[in-house]
């Protein structure tokens, strides 16, 4: 029986986290996931959240976009669009492409897409929200 | 022969006035270069793992999503082509457009029609002076590769090809060995060529492997456009370099020879000045 979990967590441009946890909690499709070590083989999509990981007896939090995880053999792999410390994300940033969901949303054109939209615009919520979180 | 002191020294200052304009543009690719560099590999943990798990899935899943259903014959192929905006930088953006026009060339013969979505503006320029019509291009972007970009262009692509307006993807790009060494890479992008092997993995899905790979191909793909936007980059200014360095050097060489041109000049025209002085005293001596 494995004590441990390699989580490694990467972004389109870099890789964030490469580490040994005892455990991680993620932000599934269908609601938080807790995994711990010896977990079966799984592969689930991920929505944009908090994903919390304990290390050596601390907690990490992170907050990431939406993605995919898998896991086999102890090896937790997570590939999410964009990652960030709750307290380093980019508050203007998101606070923006609300405001631009918003505008798209409220007066539609011909270019709009609804879907997009709206889906922007509860992801840039999430960011937000976390933003406050500690 | 008595060469024109003023001449050759106005070339030597003109042969210095382009090796400064050389020297920097060198200074500034060698800068760009280290960024794309970083990015590059700092990419390639990412594109790595979700190659690994569209492998581990694929087999999974069966040949049901259209991303992947492999197609009989490609009658109609769209081309994207990866170039720089900017020139001055060696053979990097002609092997490029060589390479694509070589491309659709021989898709013609073939009877296929080929369809070019072009990126950089020297790929539009080249292709618009040969009169090649192109379905889409985009220029002056360079500045701007992110992720972002590598989405619109990747939907955009996957929208061609799932609404059948073409039955294969390929793209040509630069791949980035080192500032040395580039080379020109042609490959299919859709439908994704399908992953050899059988996975051992007993996966469990959540939701269905079908659902899963409906988010992780087209998130695959973009993957694939941003990974070869980053290699596209970095080689240019690879070539940049490298093309602005070998020009500095040659502007050294150049201003060592007309340097000895002009020493060579301004000596003879002194012995020619003393002979001259010498004569004339002899001539009142005498």
């Amino acid at each position: 029986m494995a004590s441990h979990l390699k989580l490694e967590i990467v972004t389109p441009e870099q890789l964030l986290v490469e580490t040994e946890v005892e455990e991680v909690i993620v932000p599934a499709y269908d609601g938080l996931r807790g995994l711990l070590p010896d977990h079966e083989p799984l592969v689930t999509n991920l929505r944009v959240g908090l994903l919390s990981y304990v290390a050596e007896g601390q907690t990490y939090k992170l907050v990431v976009g939406k993605g995919i995880l898998e896991i086999h053999e102890n090896q937790v792999s997570v590939l999410v669009e964009e990652g960030s410390l709750p307290e380093s994300i980019d508050f203007v940033k998101h606070k923006k492409l609300r405001q631009a969901a918003i505008e798209q949303l409220e007066s539609p054109d011909d270019s709009t897409d609804f879907l997009q939209a709206q889906r922007q615009l509860e992801e840039a919520e999430v960011f937000l929200d976390l933003s406050f979180t500690k | 022969m008595p060469e024109n002191l003023r001449d050759i020294k106005r070339r030597i200052k003109s042969v210095k006035n382009t090796q400064q304009i050389t020297r920097a543009m060198k200074l500034v690719s060698g800068a760009k270069l280290r960024r794309a560099q970083m990015a590059v590999e700092a990419a390639r943990p990412f594109a790595g793992r979700l190659r690994e798990l569209v492998a581990n899935i694929a087999t999974h899943a069966g040949d049901k999503h259209p991303l992947l259903a492999e197609v009989q014959g490609e009658q109609k192929v769209e081309l994207l082509v990866l170039c720089a905006d900017r020139g001055l930088c060696g053979s990097f953006n002609s092997n490029i457009l060589k390479g694509a026009h070589r491309f659709v060339e021989s898709r013609d013969k073939a009877g296929e029609e080929s369809h070019l979505n072009l990126f950089g503006r020297k790929a539009a320029d080249y292709f618009r002076r040969r009169e090649v019509p192109t379905l889409r291009q985009r220029t002056d972007q360079t500045g701007k590769i992110g992720v972002e970009l590598a989405r619109s262009l990747a939907d955009e692509l996957m929208d061609d090809f799932l609404q059948k307006k073409v039955d294969a993807v390929h793209v040509i790009y630069t791949e980035f060995r080192s500032a040395m060494s580039q080379t020109v890479r042609i490959e299919r992008l859709l439908p994704i060529p399908r992953p050899t092997g059988e996975s051992e993995i007993d996966y469990r899905f959540a939701p269905s492997p079908d659902a899963i790979l409906g988010e992780l191909l087209p998130r695959f793909v973009r993957n694939q456009v941003f990974q070869m936007l980053l290699e596209s980059i970095a080689s240019e200014h690879g070539a940049r370099m490298t093309a602005m360095e070998s020009a500095t050097r040659n502007a050294s060489e150049m201003i060592d020879h007309l340097t000895l041109r002009y020493n060579r000049a301004r000596q003879a025209s002194i012995t020619s000045e003393i002979l001259e002085i010498v004569s004339g005293a002899e001539a009142l001596t005498s």
